[in-house]
């Protein structure tokens, strides 16, 4: 295996890992709102599934009992710091893959939106890879796991921008300033600098463009190096603006995949 | 890059004709659980209607007019760096908004509203309002709450942007 796969793989595992521990670190401490008297108590919740076969009603219902959901979360826990510390395995992946989507589908299909799917892109990008090592093609199939990963991740850059271009309230910066008022830490201050027009309509275009820009950012690795650089900048900013932290980890995981395709492209 | 890279731009071109084009939407139980495999990307896309919940305490005449004001269910966070790292309170209120954001969807696109009480998204909603409104109150007691709709542009107008109005709710039992 080439010297850039390999770092690329080992990149994505720490990131994903990483991702993964501030995830289930959260999960924990939300242990109440899935408590019996809590809002995601399994006797309304489980009414989600309630279409399901019997077995299926009953699987759901037995990963939904305390003893059981929180003991899951410390297996995981213990998974991804193997997946840090060692790497990743077939067991490993379908592990925390499949635990993806039992706790996903406990809070109704998604828990933090965004952050949710790109680490489902990940965790599949990273098992066609252990898929691919147990099957005896390893290389081939981690090279289609990174780019499965990078393709998903700057389709999700490019789209986001895209949609923001052909949308007049955020052509005009009209947009960015009422989204931030909105936000979860409460409306935007009246003397805040993202209510003058000026500042809104450079913010709202410099996100565009740089969102809209990524496919040319794999003409040469050394311009995706500084497109990471700006996208951590970026998810800071999203992070500070509207608590949105897990997608700052969600998406640096897909970072070292974004660099191994624009050195394969290049 | 060289021509052989040609299905890229394809690929981008095609996204962008995606996004001009428009897409429709398919709607499954379990598609609604497994969401999580269809990421669409298109994050803060426009500016739209933001399902709100507020809630006051339930009069005790029954008079209009001496009905309290409406207050809103959820409050702001406090902002921290720390939380870069560790943010469950500010992720489950995420979640909460969320789950509001589902009950204004079933109501947009159900047809069964003679069950309201009986869909997972009302009895969750409920059990937030419940929650959060016991976390407020020192002594339990009767209260009512709705569900907004104001346009992102404009200021909450009760007269006008409430979609669904709960009866009076003892906080004493459910």
């Amino acid at each position: 295996m080439n010297e850039i796969l390999r770092l690329a793989i080992r990149g994505t595992e720490i990131a994903c890992g990483i991702s993964l521990v501030i995830q289930t670190l959260e999960f924990m401490r939300l242990t109440q709102a899935m408590s019996d008297k809590g809002v995601w108590a399994f006797a309304i919740q489980g009414g989600d599934v309630s279409h399901a076969s019997q077995p299926i009603k009953d699987f759901f219902a037995f990963m939904a009992r305390e003893t059981v959901a929180q003991a899951h979360l410390i297996l995981r826990l213990i998974a991804c710091f193997i997946l840090i510390a060692f790497g990743s395995s077939l067991a490993l992946l379908v592990f925390l893959f499949l635990g993806t989507i039992l706790i996903l589908a406990r809070w109704r299909g998604a828990f933090n939106g965004g952050s949710d799917f790109m680490t489902i892109v990940v965790l599949t990008g990273l098992l066609t890879g252990s898929l691919g090592t147990a099957l005896d093609n390893h290389e081939i199939a981690w090279q289609a796991g990174l780019m499965y990963i990078a393709i998903h991740s700057a389709s999700s850059y490019f789209l986001s921008g895209g949609v923001k271009l052909f949308n007049g309230d955020w052509r005009s910066g009209k947009a960015l300033p009422l989204f931030l008022d909105a936000g979860i830490y409460g409306p935007l201050p009246r003397d805040s600098m993202f209510w003058k027009h000026t500042v809104a309509i450079v913010c709202s275009w410099a996100f565009i463009l740089w969102e809209i820009t990524i496919p040319l950012a794999f003409i040469d690795p050394r311009l995706m190096v500084i497109y990471c650089g700006i996208g951590l900048m970026f998810h800071f900013l999203v992070f500070w603006f509207f608590g949105l932290n897990r997608f700052f980890f969600a998406w640096a995981a897909t970072y070292p995949a974004l660099l191994f395709a624009a050195i394969q492209l290049a | 890059m060289s021509f052989s890279s040609v299905p890229f731009w394809l690929y981008f071109g095609f996204l962008l004709g995606a996004l001009l084009v428009g897409s429709r939407s398919v709607s499954h139980p379990w598609l609604f659980l497994l969401r999580s495999f269809f990421p669409n990307w298109q994050f803060y896309h426009g500016l739209g209607h933001t399902p709100r919940i507020y809630w006051r305490p339930a009069p005790i005449g029954g008079l209009e007019n001496d009905k309290p004001d409406w207050q809103p269910l959820l409050s702001p966070h406090q902002r921290r760096l720390i939380h870069l790292v560790h943010n469950p309170v500010v992720n489950l209120a995420h979640a909460q908004q969320t789950l509001i954001d589902q009950l204004a969807n079933d109501l947009a696109d159900r047809s069964d509203t003679e069950k309201l009480h009986e869909w997972v998204s009302y009895r969750m909603v409920e059990r937030l309002v419940r929650e959060k409104i016991l976390e407020q109150m020192p002594t339990p007691s009767a209260i009512q709450f709705c569900l907004c709709l104001p346009h992102m542009t404009k200021p909450v107008d009760f007269t006008t942007d409430i979609a669904l109005q709960s009866s009076i709710l003892s906080l004493n039992h459910e």
